[in-house]
């Protein structure tokens, strides 16, 4: 076969083709076909319409809780009692679980104190109670100085770190040892107080016998 | 039925429909609708029989014997030849349907003045070689498909292809 009949073969070849148009009728054709005798049965999770409204709520779900998120983490706004509260501390303990070398837990630490007085001053203006707040900020200095007792040895990248631990331990040492001195205060009190009860019984049996 | 089965299917649909076309085209009087229906009937009558079909084998083979048969229906509906009725009386010689086949398409090659000088060329070429030389430059199927469609070699094929050529230069 010379070149010319095997050129005429192939043009033949090519002119004698199916349109696009049958050949996408037919497919589909032949979809619906086989949808119908092997059963194909198509569950609404498994339509369109679901699968973008489903990607949809998705995105808007994870935009929302991204943002109320971020909202809650960043706003001293948010404070003991408030709804977003919970999320606030979840997400500092995600935080905190994730930082390893004792530098960025330092870091992460005095930041954690900052907010912590932050939201003491949003509620002193508030009239609230300040208790478990400052049980918390005590919480996190001692976690503070463990860390500071860990990098004593330590070189440190950040040389602005050690300065603000030092003075934040000092200001912690100085409120520890206002406490103490109130408890003493406190005791003593008491002591005294127990003492002239001993030294006077009558005049106690007497307030007795008044009540 | 998979979903696997269904894109095997697919696949097959998109390589083979070109081929079945033609093949069916140069049968039917190079008739667009008539090659357009048979084409569709071939297929969903595949798709029918597609839980029969066993995938280790050739889909060209497999696709071929359902064309010969919708087109024997085809031919038994139009009346077409009257011939068919001796050819088909002796139905275990499958080389008479195919002769028939050939021979139709041979008509409707001259009819429609595609057929140039190739289908006198072809006639001299023995029912298997013609075959070979068809399904391979008018049809557009490789050599291993029309070995698996004959259960042949793909070399055995393509050595009488190339004898087949020599005979139709000479």
């Amino acid at each position: 076969m010379n070149l010319k009949q095997r050129y005429n073969l192939w043009k033949v070849k090519r002119v004698v083709n199916p349109s696009n148009v049958f050949k996408r009728g037919l497919q589909k054709k032949l979809e619906t076909a086989w949808n119908e005798k092997y059963a194909v049965r198509i569950y609404w999770f498994q339509t369109r319409i679901f699968k973008f409204t489903a990607a949809g709520m998705i995105v808007v779900l994870l935009t929302g809780s991204f943002g109320t998120g971020t909202y809650a983490y960043y706003s001293p706004e948010v404070t003991e009692g408030s709804v977003l509260y919970p999320v606030k501390n979840a997400i500092e303990k995600i935080e905190e679980k994730s930082k390893r070398n004792p530098e960025a837990q330092a870091k992460f630490y005095l930041k954690q104190l900052q907010r912590r007085e932050a939201e003491k001053v949003r509620l002193e203006a508030k009239q609230k109670k300040v208790e478990n707040l400052d049980v918390q900020i005590e919480k996190i200095g001692e976690k503070l100085e463990q860390v500071n007792n860990k990098m004593q040895n330590q070189e440190l990248t950040d040389k602005k770190l050690k300065p603000q631990i030092e003075s934040r331990l000092q200001e912690r040492k100085r409120m520890l040892e206002g406490k103490q001195k109130r408890f003493e205060d406190k005791k003593l009190e008491l002591d005294q107080r127990e003492q002239n009860r001993e030294q006077n019984p009558w005049q106690n049996k007497e307030k007795t016998r008044v009540n | 039925m998979e979903k696997s089965d269904k894109a095997l299917f697919e696949k097959m649909y998109t390589t083979h429909v070109d081929k079945v076309y033609r093949f069916v085209f140069f049968r039917v009087g190079n008739n667009k609708e008539a090659a357009e229906d048979l084409t569709s009937e071939i297929f969903l009558r595949a798709l029918e029989y597609f839980d029969s079909y066993d995938s280790t084998k050739s889909q060209s083979a497999w696709l071929m014997m359902i064309a010969k048969n919708c087109l024997v229906d085809y031919y038994k509906k139009q009346k077409h030849d009257v011939s068919l009725e001796a050819a088909m009386a002796d139905d275990e010689d499958s080389n008479k349907v195919d002769r028939l086949l050939f021979n139709t398409a041979k008509e409707n090659f001259a009819k429609a003045g595609l057929s140039f000088e190739i289908t006198g060329k072809l006639a001299v070429l023995s029912e298997n070689d013609r075959e070979i030389v068809t399904f391979h430059y008018l049809y557009g199927y490789s050599y291993l498909e029309i070995a698996q469609m004959r259960e042949m070699s793909e070399t055995a094929v393509k050595v009488a292809a190339h004898r087949a050529l020599k005979k139709i230069d000479k």
